[in-house]
């Protein structure tokens, strides 16, 4: 040290000296507490032993497999570990599904002495920021909640790691399970179900001569009604005499054609009805197919013949769909079952008990698409066992349950509906027939091109809408560009031998 | 306290330190300068400087968020591609009409207010803040509203036209092909003419009050006042608001993404949502630096053109 040190064997700081002895003391003890804290805040930790956690059992009422629920139920042994979990923040927005979420991680963190933190992102926010950590490989987050396309985007890019396949399986509805595989392998915990429903106002039925209680059996059909039941202000219909197009009260439906996923979204339940698909067998795009194109001109026909949707449709997300449904001011609806709490709401809806829910029309078939959620767990997680333990727990029976009395309208499971056909047998059972029709979108198939796909989906759909195109010309245009983003992806060469298994 | 052991440490003249043990530290005021914000340089290098490099790298880079495994050279194939494409000269079409619309507007706006509000002395400044409340807006707050007061169905505006008889068929402001980009303008020159209200305010309070005194004295009028005297001290203040309402407007994001998401069937796409798809829908972060970088080289090149345009003209006058 020479000269410089000091002698007296103290450390000169800001506010005066500290004797070293004194600074040893305190920053030993400092060091012991830092080191004994995680000790001393799980008291007794010391005597679990690793075996299940009797508060941990998944049973909920519902009937359990003595090997179902080893398979759901988490061990012990995780002490001191840590996950990262990424959901999406709409879980949170309400209070009743968030207690949901956070008791079953606090019910997890007891039995396995792990420490599983959720980290809430918007949904458009929390699929970029994921994206980025994954592309770098950043080992930042260990699972995620994702939408109907999350498995197979993220799977087929290789980001995830397989999951065990449930026991009791064919409990899940057989659509969300091959949404969230590739290859016969699982790779998203089914959470959420979801299917579209057809909504429409039993008062204005009657009041137009229509049976309240039936909804209408083909998209033929829906077309009618709907051109019965649009009325302007002064009472008429259109093809009446003296109907006003610019001064419509009530417009018979309604379609989201906003620049997204929900324009596309609802087009899939057309084009699936009327015999259509996005992709045929060899995966080859088929957009441009007689039914495809008989779908979109169903559609535009409604806006620009017919008038029965408001005129600024290519605006219409999902906000301004509800709201306009829950105003009153839109007679029948194609949507997800989360628009029932809404409009049964008072605080948010002037058409409460005047809606009823059913099976979607059909033309040539009764389809339409699913979507729906599930927990997806990285390769790059530091905790792979624990966050596959936490995966499998979140899609146990009791979770799903606890979900859909909370979600109001999402059960994955067969045997969830069953109970829940009890606490609304018309919303359930509505949920039940369509999710029974319904088949997960193709375009989840070609992983991670599937969003680049949609955005050229919906741009032929928003032309063909404003009269940019013909449908033919719009669908012809988008499947050849489809194809062309496949192929700049390598789809054929890398990822459906992987589909294929 | 301790006490040095060796005395007081003398400062000597001219930024040169003497330190006890007789060894000095001989440092001219420009390199103590440099020492004192070596700190700042290096916050700098790392949340400027290096991104930028780096996304310059990126851009001559092929990278796949799906497939960083195959990230490989590219040179300037990305850039080629993106000057080749339809929907690039698409976004900067609408871009240039938006920038070329928007900041004459708002900048013809913001002077007039200003001007008015150099006026008044008493209750300026309540006058000022009423002004400029939609600044304070965050752009995704104020595109929120604009996106519900332009709903057919269910908005203030087009409820006003019909109650008030203006139009039968108010306009479809989002959804019209043809207006729907100047209906984006709309809200722009809304909620960014308060800050050349006080860019401008700012230039005009600060031109001493004698010129206008003298010129009265001379006999001048308010137009010839203004044409003389106003506009050219205020010059350097309508650089600096063109330049960054410029800027800004060529890189508008925000106020599209929650309005029409570049719709109806991308008719008011614009450069910047452009290059936020590239990134986060085609994943392609290769070319979305590339646009980027295209960008950032045309509000180079349009910004130093206005600076010289400007400079000629205070040289000539």
């Amino acid at each position: 040290m020479g000269d410089t040190a000091p002698r007296d064997n103290t450390l000169a700081t800001g506010a005066g000296t500290l004797p070293r002895r004194r600074l040893l003391r305190y920053g030993g003890g400092l060091a012991a507490t830092a080191l004994a804290a995680p000790m001393l805040a799980r008291p007794g930790v010391s005597a679990r032993a690793a075996r299940p956690s009797a508060q941990a059992t998944p049973a909920g009422g519902l009937a359990l497999s003595a090997e179902a629920q080893a398979f759901y139920t988490p061990v012990a042994g995780f002490d001191g570990k840590r996950l990262q979990v990424v959901v999406n923040a709409g879980f949170f927005s309400r209070e009743d599904s968030k207690q949901v979420f956070e008791s079953r991680r606090d019910q997890f963190n007891e039995a396995t002495g792990a420490e599983v933190e959720y980290i809430p992102l918007p949904e458009n926010q929390m699929y970029d920021q994921v994206r980025l950590e994954l592309a770098t490989n950043s080992g930042k987050y260990d699972a995620m909640t994702t939408g109907a396309g999350g498995a197979k985007d993220y799977g087929l890019s290789g980001f995830l790691l397989p999951l065990p396949t449930p026991p009791d399986v064919a409990d899940f509805y057989e659509g969300d399970v091959a949404q969230y595989s590739i290859g016969g392998e699982l790779y998203g915990m089914p959470m959420f179900a979801d299917t579209n429903l057809i909504y429409w106002r039993s008062d204005l039925f009657e009041a137009v001569g229509l049976d309240p209680a039936r909804p209408p059996e083909t998209y033929d059909e829906f077309r009618d009604y709907a051109i019965r039941l649009t009325t302007d202000t002064s009472g008429r219909h259109p093809g009446e005499d003296g109907f006003d197009a610019d001064s419509i009260d009530i417009f018979g439906s309604a379609y989201k054609g906003t620049a997204g996923l929900a324009c596309t979204w609802e087009w899939y339940n057309y084009l699936y009805a009327f015999g259509g698909d996005l992709l045929d067998a060899d995966y080859n795009p088929t957009l441009n197919s007689p039914e495809a194109v008989a779908s979109l001109t169903w559609v535009v026909d409604n806006f620009r013949t017919h008038k029965i949707y408001p005129p600024d449709i290519t605006s219409y997300d999902y906000t301004e769909f509800h709201t306009l449904f829950a105003q009153g001011r839109v007679a029948m609806a194609i949507n997800w079952p989360y628009m029932w709490n809404i409009v049964q709401d008072p605080a948010q809806s002037t058409v409460v008990d005047k809606v009823r829910v059913g099976r979607k029309p059909g033309q040539v078939t009764h389809g339409g698409n699913i979507g729906g959620w599930s927990l997806n767990v990285f390769k790059m997680s530091p905790n792979p066992d624990l966050a596959i333990a936490f995966a499998k727990w979140m899609a146990a029976p009791e979770a799903s349950l606890a979900y859909a009395q909370v979600q109001q309208g999402n059960p994955v499971r067969h045997s969830v509906s069953a109970v829940m056909q009890d606490t609304d047998p018309q919303l359930y059972g509505a949920i039940g027939e369509n999710l029974a029709d319904g088949r997960g979108v193709k375009w989840l198939d070609t992983g991670p091109s599937w969003m680049e796909i949609e955005k050229i989906q919906y741009e032929a759909i928003q032309r063909a809408l404003i009269g940019d195109a013909d449908p033919q010309a719009a669908l012809d245009d988008a499947n050849e560009a489809a194809r062309g983003i496949l192929e700049k992806n390598r789809f054929y060469e890398d990822l459906l031998p992987q589909l294929q298994g | 306290m301790a006490v040095a052991q060796h005395g007081p440490v003398p400062r000597r003249p001219h930024g040169r330190l003497a330190r006890s043990g007789g060894r000095e530290w001989r440092l001219s005021n420009a390199g103590f300068g440099l020492l004192i914000i070596v700190p700042a340089l290096v916050v700098l290098m790392a949340v400027f400087v290096y991104p930028l490099l780096y996304s310059a790298y990126m851009s001559l880079r092929f990278y796949d968020l799906a497939r960083p495994q195959d990230a490989r050279f590219e040179g300037l194939g990305n850039y080629l591609s993106i000057l080749r494409g339809h929907e690039f000269a698409r976004a900067l079409k609408n871009t240039l009409i938006y920038a070329g619309v928007a900041v004459p507007i708002e900048f013809a706006c913001g002077l007039i207010l200003a001007l008015a509000l150099a006026q008044i002395t008493h209750g300026r400044g309540i006058i000022r803040m009423l002004l400029t409340l939609p600044m304070m807006l965050a752009p995704i707050a104020l595109g929120l509203i604009w996106k519900f007061m332009y709903n057919d169905q269910l908005g203030v505006i087009n409820w006003l036209f019909r109650e008030l008889g203006l139009a039968k068929r108010p306009p479809l402001w989002l959804t019209d092909p043809d207006i729907a980009l100047f209906s984006i303008v709309i809200v722009d020159v809304w909620a960014t003419t308060p800050i050349v209200i006080l860019l401008m305010l700012s230039g005009l309070l600060s031109i001493p009050s004698e010129y206008y005194e003298a010129a009265k004295i001379d006999g001048g009028g308010t137009l010839s006042n203004f044409w003389s005297i106003t506009l050219p001290l205020l010059r350097p203040a309508i650089l600096v608001t063109l330049l960054l309402r410029g800027m800004d407007a060529f890189r508008v994001f925000d106020i599209v993404y929650v309005l029409t998401k570049g719709g109806p069937a991308f008719k008011t796409d614009v450069l910047s949502y452009y290059a936020y798809r590239l990134a986060f829908t085609d994943r392609s972060i290769g070319h979305a630096t590339a646009l980027a970088w295209i960008m950032t080289v045309i509000l180079l090149v349009a910004g130093s053109v206005l600076i010289r345009l400007m400079g000629r003209q205070e040289r000539g006058a």
